[in-house]
């Protein structure tokens, strides 16, 4: 009987052993996950990864992500722009605007890993674009020049924070784990490759979108940056040719009107689609504007109230009487009264919140006015000081400005930076990047930083590399001035 | 069927042979002329062949026999004589006829009355329960020798070749053993159940055991316990009573969650939760609340909120490797069966139980006063501003009334909640139907107030069939819960003890956001089983389990403050499911060969389990009254998603021999495959082995320590392990975000590719004794246990530049539990009126990360230390407040600082926020019909009681500790100066990362009181009544602590458990 019950138990044994085959155990992938092979087979997948970028820079909560209000923010503290009025543990931003950024910030660890975070993605998509046959060419070169204007545009920004850092132009993290830093130059050699194959790729109007909204980077998106990266490498020549590119467009960009209401002027520029927009992010979150607006407005206009940043003295300082832009993008708040120096905040988005209504306002990341002071600096730089006042005095006049005094080219300079700061200020972090490049900063931060209980290291110009990221990679090597 | 068994050496041949003998026996007449046709054969054996074809009976002495010489014989019709005289020839014994009996005897005597002549009988009975119940496979052994039997599914067994004056000794799990004298017919042999501890039957994976025989580390919580405490989910039922299990609730608020951990925190980052099997079905221990997070007072809502805790017969803890390695991957973190109630035959009766109460909250902090509370405001202004208050920043000191001085946590959380509870149920049936019909209702309402309660309601059905021949059983069981939770969309208690007292109304901060959830868990197995033969048993379990739970906060912008930045009106609303359905075929064969028992047990399991959910974030209401009308709303934007499929297919075996009662081995293994590995690595094997002695079976011991009346000595070894929480994690996956941009929607990369991860292994090691004393009146465990949990999946960090933090992998980390379990119960008094039991137990759990390579280049390096507990808080070591400047001051690296470094060497104070000891101590006291149970629970622990940086710079409120601060150069003071200026308070930044507020929060609870009177049985009839018992109840009724926050157990910001008063009648018809 006992045998029969091996025979019995080895038959069960069997069929269970059947049973509990690869079969069981194998599940159909979940009907919300996409693999990344799905991902860049069909152009709808594909794009919808690209957009995803987008998403990401738009999606994340209040002064996390560094695109688009984080570099206007964290510039603007160790700057000469911003001013916390209270103390808020919440994104340490007295650490910023007192340039004693920790090693170990969390801020300065997003900063990063958002950059490189967009680069992943672009690296990824630019691989599996390459020779891709079941994507439609016109998808193909689109995306393609989409995530190479992505990935230059991180690459200015993390070069221009931390100065040389790891170039990455593939996805495999075994190799990229371990990458080590590489010169300032071969980054902007590897932006302006990519922003030149973006301009070739990328479509001259914006029919990719449904409504002709500006929020897909196109060609003359890539000009734009590309012109700036001219700029900022001293292609004084390249960069006037990109800039005039743009500003001779007139069918697509144009600024205020001189001669009519000024200040509405003015007050559109920063309304969605505007005609000085070349490249704006679109809020994703339902029912919501920007970013900027909700940070920066003050009751009863916004809704800030908690986070009290605002505009410093010394921008306040540098309009000159009549400047129409201090009136129409400066506001100030019912609390002047008691502390003077608190009163005034950032008003160059109105909107915080519609209810019920489609967003007002875009991120404006790329603008008409920057592509003018690029050109009149580019032109002041080859000497050619009419050309660029002609192009500062332009941006005055929008400002209902007269023209501007200069005598040589160093007092023209001058005044193109100091048009910058009253243009472009909390914007994108320019001042900060301003200051840099024009080697300005150690005058201007030696002046200011006393005035921040700060004291002033020229070491701070670049934040330093996130510890999270030496200690996981030991080919990475610190910047000066930070343990 | 006869089954009769001899010794070991018996031989399997022959055994079969004589299987077949007894069925010939039935289907062939008597003759006197015999056949017979045999070549070297026992004599044994031709005896019965001779008995088939004659009719008679042999009656012989087994030792005589055993020296007889094997047969040859070949005759053909002969009589039964010849036959005879051809056999005995050449044998060392001679036979005589007596009537239709053949007596062996030997040569010199021939009397059948010599005395050294034993009468060897046939005996034949039937074992039944005290209900006439047949009991299959009970053991039934002959005393002295190793010959024995089991019965047969009708309880019939026979047991041949018996010397007349032998005794058998008849045993059953759960019964008390017998001894009966030897006779041909034994009639129906009545087993009484037992009353010792030692016998329960005790529920484990794929079978019962009890506590006598066990080898693994098994603790059981009997319904009776359960039901001793006016709560809605029985985790918190199971607080305090067993040791090694931590139960700690995450809030007073009903609904809330549990962390439940069995024996500590094996993995570092995946669950740590144990398995929940409910009859068979594995039960999910994930939450399906996605909103209730953020979005509920709650918080997320605990899985076994949706079980009914009057449903449940037991609740079984499967500790060690012996216990749970038959769970395989899922039994890492220990495995908890529930045993529901099933329809038990008699009389047909109905029960009734009801109770309601109250709950209060009794739990407050010290908060300062109006007048202190305005100083504070004030002097925060002078010490940094102006004395000239602004509106926006200091309504209080402003607009709002200077004298005003309410007692918010009075206010808010002031209301008693309402607790009505229903139990009814209809049992009965006989023989060889029964059946179970249950309802019930719970409702519970908060101390918010009377709008928000937890209703549930739940019906429960069970019924068995066996067929006549008892050979084949049917088992159905469906239970359903239906569960509506109403609260607010968070824990005003935050509010309660943070607001200004001069506030004139709520609404200015609070968000009266709401929230509701209504879940639905249907419960459905089925148990099919055949006894093929007397101990040889197949089985197949059907289980189902639907869970579906719906969700919705609504957050109405007019309750906000317009400075918190919400001008719209939205609704998040969250629908998920979870379905999991599994059959498992199983085979038990149950034999006993002398004195040896061996249970064998093989089955499958093949598991499936699917998860679908989304989660909206709606917006756009063309009014605030049309919020719960989500098709007035519009626009409807997808934030989360979730459509996963598991599966799951394992085999495994159980291997148990028991000998002479004395020494128990046990065996298990089980081969899992889980779809939630990437392929090559979904299959792992686990096993263990357990041995046990029992010593107080030893002659020795008996002899030398009479008093101990039962010792056993366990040990076990084996692996376990744990499944990933995740699905899919070994794809490289895509998600949709839920967001759109210029109307296209994104897709989010979830993970960098890794397919290459496998099982996360524990390995567990236990030491147990176990003892009963004087009597059965104490007893006493003690357990020893050291796990180590290796292979461990953690996140492995990757610098960010890679595009991700992390990669899932496995990384050769080993965390260690061990620790010191012990529980004594003794019974003080015994009379027949009164008895009084005390029980006490104990748990010390260590937790050490005992390796971690490269922890400090790994983002876990602030997280961890090699050689602490992995759940330790590395935090600064806060010194004093500079007298002089009254600022905060902490020990570092570079000496006494006001602001620390974030690094590792400055974070010298390790906290564990574990206890470091906790178990329960009750007292049980019967006196006539009166009972009283009072049960305390206990823990030694250390928790943070963070208040505040520094007061002042902001409308909150805090305890009346903060008067003691520092005002002027010289004071010594706890609190650091008030002041707006951030340069200063930049010193205050890290208090909460330090040990200032560090604190004892050990405490002593008064869980459980439970006072209750059973009508005498005299009155009852007069009123037709079966049973009648009134109670009360008390919950949470009093707490000695030095803990100064709010409830030690739940810590200071959400509600404490509520102290909860209930009164209830219990009968049956």
């Amino acid at each position: 009987m006992k045998e029969k019950y091996s025979i019995k138990t080895a038959l069960f044994l069997v069929i269970l052993m059947q049973i509990s085959c690869k079969k069981l155990v194998e599940v159909d992938v979940a009907g919300n996950l996409i693999s990344t092979k799905m991902v860049y087979s069909s152009d709808a997948n594909a794009t919808a990864a690209v957009v995803g970028i987008y998403i990401n820079m738009m999606a994340k909560s209040l002064g996390i992500s560094y695109i688009p209000l984080g570099v206007t923010v964290y510039n603007g503290l160790c700057a000469d722009e911003l001013k916390v009025f209270k103390p808020v543990t919440l994104n340490n931003y007295p650490y910023f605007y007192s340039n004693s950024i920790a090693t170990t910030s969390a801020e300065n660890d997003n900063i990063w890993s958002d950059l490189y975070g967009y680069i992943f993605i672009a690296n990824l998509t630019i691989e599996n674009l390459e020779g891709n046959t079941q994507i439609s060419s016109a998808v193909n070169d689109q995306l393609m020049g989409e995530v190479k204007f992505i990935r230059a545009f991180s690459y200015f920004y993390l070069t221009n924070i931390y100065g040389d850092v790891p170039l990455l132009t593939h996805s495999d993290y075994t190799t990229n784990r371990l990458a080590g830093r590489v010169s300032k130059s071969s980054v902007y050699e590897q932006i302006i490759a990519d922003l030149k194959d973006a301009e070739r790729l990328l479509r001259s109007d914006y029919s990719i979108s449904d409504n002709q909204e500006r929020v897909r980077p196109n060609k003359w998106a890539a000009t734009a940056l590309l012109a700036r990266v001219y700029l900022y490498t001293g292609k004084w020549n390249d960069a006037e040719a990109q800039s005039s590119a743009i500003i001779t467009n007139s069918a697509l960009f144009s600024l205020p009107v001189i001669g009519s209401d000024l200040v509405n002027g003015l007050n559109t520029v920063f309304l969605k689609n505007s005609t000085e927009t070349i490249w704006a992010l679109k809020p994703v979150l339902e029912g919501t504007n920007t970013y900027d607006a909700q940070v920066f407005l003050r009751p009863p206009e916004g809704v800030s109230g908690k986070d009290r940043l605002i505009v410093s003295s010394w921008v306040i300082g540098a309009f000159e009487p009549g400047d129409l832009r201090r009136q129409a993008w400066v506001n100030s708040a019912i609390t002047a009264e008691t502390r003077p120096d608190t009163n005034y905040y950032v008003n160059k988005y109105k909107v915080a919140s519609i209810y019920l209504l489609a967003p007002q306002e875009y991120n404006i990341v790329l603008r008409l006015a920057e592509q003018y002071l690029i050109r009149a600096e580019a032109r002041a730089m080859q000497n050619n000081l009419d050309g660029a006042a002609l192009d500062l005095n332009r941006i005055r006049a929008g400002a209902g400005l007269g023209n501007a005094a200069f005598f040589d080219q160093a007092s023209m300079l001058k005044a193109i930076l100091k048009e910058r700061q009253v243009e472009m200020f909390c914007e994108f972090g320019h001042r900060w990047f301003d200051l840099k490049r024009t080697k300005n900063i150690d005058a201007v931060m030696n002046e200011v930083s006393p005035l921040k209980n700060a004291v002033w290291n020229t070491n701070f110009q670049l934040f330093p590399i996130p510890q999270n990221e030496i200690l996981k990679n030991t080919n990475l090597i610190q910047n000066p001035g930070y343990k | 069927m006869l089954f009769p068994v001899n010794k070991m050496k018996f031989r399997t041949r022959r055994l079969i042979a004589v299987c077949i003998i007894v069925f010939m026996q039935l289907g062939t007449a008597y003759s006197q002329k015999i056949t017979l046709s045999e070549n070297n054969v026992a004599l044994e054996l031709i005896f019965n062949k001779i008995r088939l074809q004659s009719g008679y009976d042999f009656i012989y002495n087994q030792n005589l026999l055993n020296q007889a010489k094997p047969v040859t014989v070949h005759l053909i019709n002969k009589s039964l004589k010849e036959v005879l005289d051809v056999c005995f020839l050449n044998q060392p014994f001679t036979y005589i006829f007596q009537q239709k009996t053949i007596v062996v005897q030997e040569f010199k005597n021939t009397s059948i009355a010599n005395r050294s002549v034993a009468f060897i009988v046939t005996a034949r009975g039937r074992i039944v329960d005290t209900g006439e119940k047949p009991l299959s496979a009970a053991n039934i052994k002959v005393h002295g020798k190793n010959i024995s039997a089991v019965s047969a599914t009708d309880g019939r067994f026979s047991l041949r070749r018996l010397d007349v004056n032998a005794e058998l000794e008849i045993s059953y799990i759960g019964y008390i053993t017998k001894n009966v004298k030897v006779a041909a017919d034994l009639g129906d042999i009545i087993l009484e159940p037992v009353v010792s501890k030692l016998d329960l039957v005790h529920i484990i994976a794929y079978g019962t055991t009890s506590k006598r025989f066990s080898v693994g580390s098994i603790a059981t919580v009997e319904a009776e316990e359960i039901e001793r405490q006016p709560v809605s989910n029985v985790l918190s039922a199971l607080q305090g009573r067993v040791p090694g299990l931590m139960i700690s609730p995450s809030t007073g608020v009903p609904g809330g969650d549990y962390v439940v951990q069995l024996r500590g925190s094996n993995s570092i980052i995946g669950s740590n939760d144990p398995l929940y099997v409910i009859d068979g079905i594995p039960y999910t221990s994930v939450t399906l609340s996605k909103i209730g997070g953020y979005g509920s007072a709650a918080g997320n809502s605990n899985p076994l909120n949706d079980i009914n805790p009057y449903d449940i017969e037991s609740v079984t803890i499967l500790k060690d490797a012996s216990s749970t390695s038959i769970y395989g991957a899922r039994g890492a973190n220990g495995v908890i069966l529930i045993t529901m109630k099933k329809a038990i035959s008699g009389e047909t009766k109905a029960d009734f139980n009801v109770y309601s109460g109250i709950g209060q909250n009794v739990r407050k902090k010290k908060m300062m006063h109006i007048a202190d509370y305005l100083d504070m405001r004030r002097e925060t202004y002078r010490n940094s501003i102006s004395t000239i208050y602004n509106a926006l920043d200091a309504q209080e000191l402003v607009l709002w009334d200077q004298t005003l001085d309410r007692d918010w946590q009075e206010e808010l959380l002031g209301m008693n909640a309402v607790y009505k509870d229903v139990q009814t149920s209809v049992s009965g049936g006989k023989d060889l139907n029964t059946f179970l019909l249950g309802g019930g209702y719970h409702k519970e309402t908060t101390v918010f107030g009377k709008a928000d309660a937890n209703q549930k309601g739940s019906v429960r059905f069970n019924s068995a069939h066996q067929s006549s021949d008892h050979k084949f059983r049917a088992m159905l069981g469906v239970s359903y819960l239906n569960s509506d939770l109403t609260l607010p969309g968070g824990d005003i208690t935050v509010f309660a003890a943070t607001l200004p007292p001069n506030q004139p109304e709520l609404i200015k901060n609070a968000s009266f956001n709401t929230y509701r959830s209504i879940r639905k868990n249907l419960i459905a197995n089925a148990t099919l089983s055949y006894m093929v033969v007397p101990g040889l048993e197949l089985k197949t379990n059907f289980g189902f389990n639907g869970i579906t739970s719906d969700e919705i906060q609504v957050n109405p912008f007019s309750t906000t403050d317009p400075v918190s930045g919400l001008l719209n009106s939205y609704v998040l609303s969250a629908n998920n499911s979870k379905y999991v359905w599994n059959v498992e075929p199983q085979l038990n064969f149950h034999k006993v060969y002398g004195s040896g028992i061996l249970n064998i047990l093989i089955g499958g399991t093949v598991q499936s389990d699917s998860t679908k959910g989304v989660t909206n974030y709606i917006t756009g209401f063309a009014n605030n009254m049309q919020l719960t009308n989500l098709a007035s709303a519009s626009a409807v934007t997808i934030i989360d998603m979730n459509n996963a499929k598991t599966r799951f297919s394992s085999v495994f075996s159980r291997i148990g021999y028991s000998w002479n009662e004395k020494y128990i081995l046990d065996l298990s293994a089980r081969r899992d495959g889980s779809s939630r590995f990437g392929p090559g690595k979904q299959f792992g094997t686990f096993g263990a082995m357990g041995i046990a002695w029992i010593f107080s079976k030893e002659r020795f011991v008996d002899h030398t320590l009479p008093f101990i009346k039962f010792g056993k000595l366990r040990a076990s070894y084996g692996t376990v392990g744990n499944v990933p929480a995740s699905d899919y994690q070994y794809l490289s996956n895509w998600k949709f975000s839920g967001y759109k941009y210029d109307g296209i929607s994104g897709l989010q990369l979830q993970n960098l590719f890794n397919e290459d991860f496998a099982w996360e292994i524990t390995k567990k090691l236990e030491f147990g004794l176990e003892l009963e004393l004087f009597n059965g009146s104490t007893s006493f465990n003690l357990d020893y246990y050291r796990n180590q949990s290796t292979n461990q999946l953690v996140n492995y960090p990757l610098p960010t530049m890679t595009g991700f933090p992390s990669v899932f992998a496995n990384l050769n980390a080993v965390v260690q539990n061990s620790g010191l379990e012990f529980s004594i119960q003794h019974t003080h008094i015994q009379t027949k009126r009164f008895k009084w039991t005390s029980s006490l137990n104990f748990s010390a759990p260590r937790n050490k990360l005992l390796k971690f390579p490269n922890l400090e280049s790994s983002t876990y390096r602030l997280d961890f230390r090699i050689g602490q507990p992995i759940y330790i808080k590395n935090l600064y070591d806060f010194v004093d407040i500079d007298p002089q400047t009254g600022l905060s001051r902490y020990a570092t690296t570079s000496g006494l600082v006001n602001e620390p470094e974030n690094t590792v060497e400055n974070r010298t104070v390790l906290f564990d926020n574990r206890p470091k000891y906790f178990g329960g101590i009750g007292n049980n006291m019967h006196y006539n019909g009166f009972e009283l149970d009072v049960f305390f629970l206990y823990a030694k622990q250390k928790a943070i009681d963070f208040q505040g940086v520094v007061g002042g710079t902001s409308s909150i409120n805090l305890p009346i500790r903060y008067l003691d601060r520092w005002r002027k150069p010289g004071d010594i003071s706890s609190n650091q100066l008030l002041t707006y200026d951030w340069t200063t308070t930049l010193a205050g930044w890290q208090l909460p990362e330090s040990d200032r507020d560090l604190v004892d929060a050990s405490y002593i609870k008064l869980k459980n009181v439970s006072f209750s009177y059973s009508f005498s049985s005299n009155l009852l009839e007069a009123v037709h009544l079966k049973r009648c018992r009134a109670y009360f109840q008390g919950q949470n009724l009093l707490t000695i602590t030095r803990f100064t926050g709010l409830d030690p157990e739940t810590g200071n910001n959400v509600l404490s458990p509520l102290r909860v008063l209930t009164f209830g009648l219990q009968f049956t018809l």
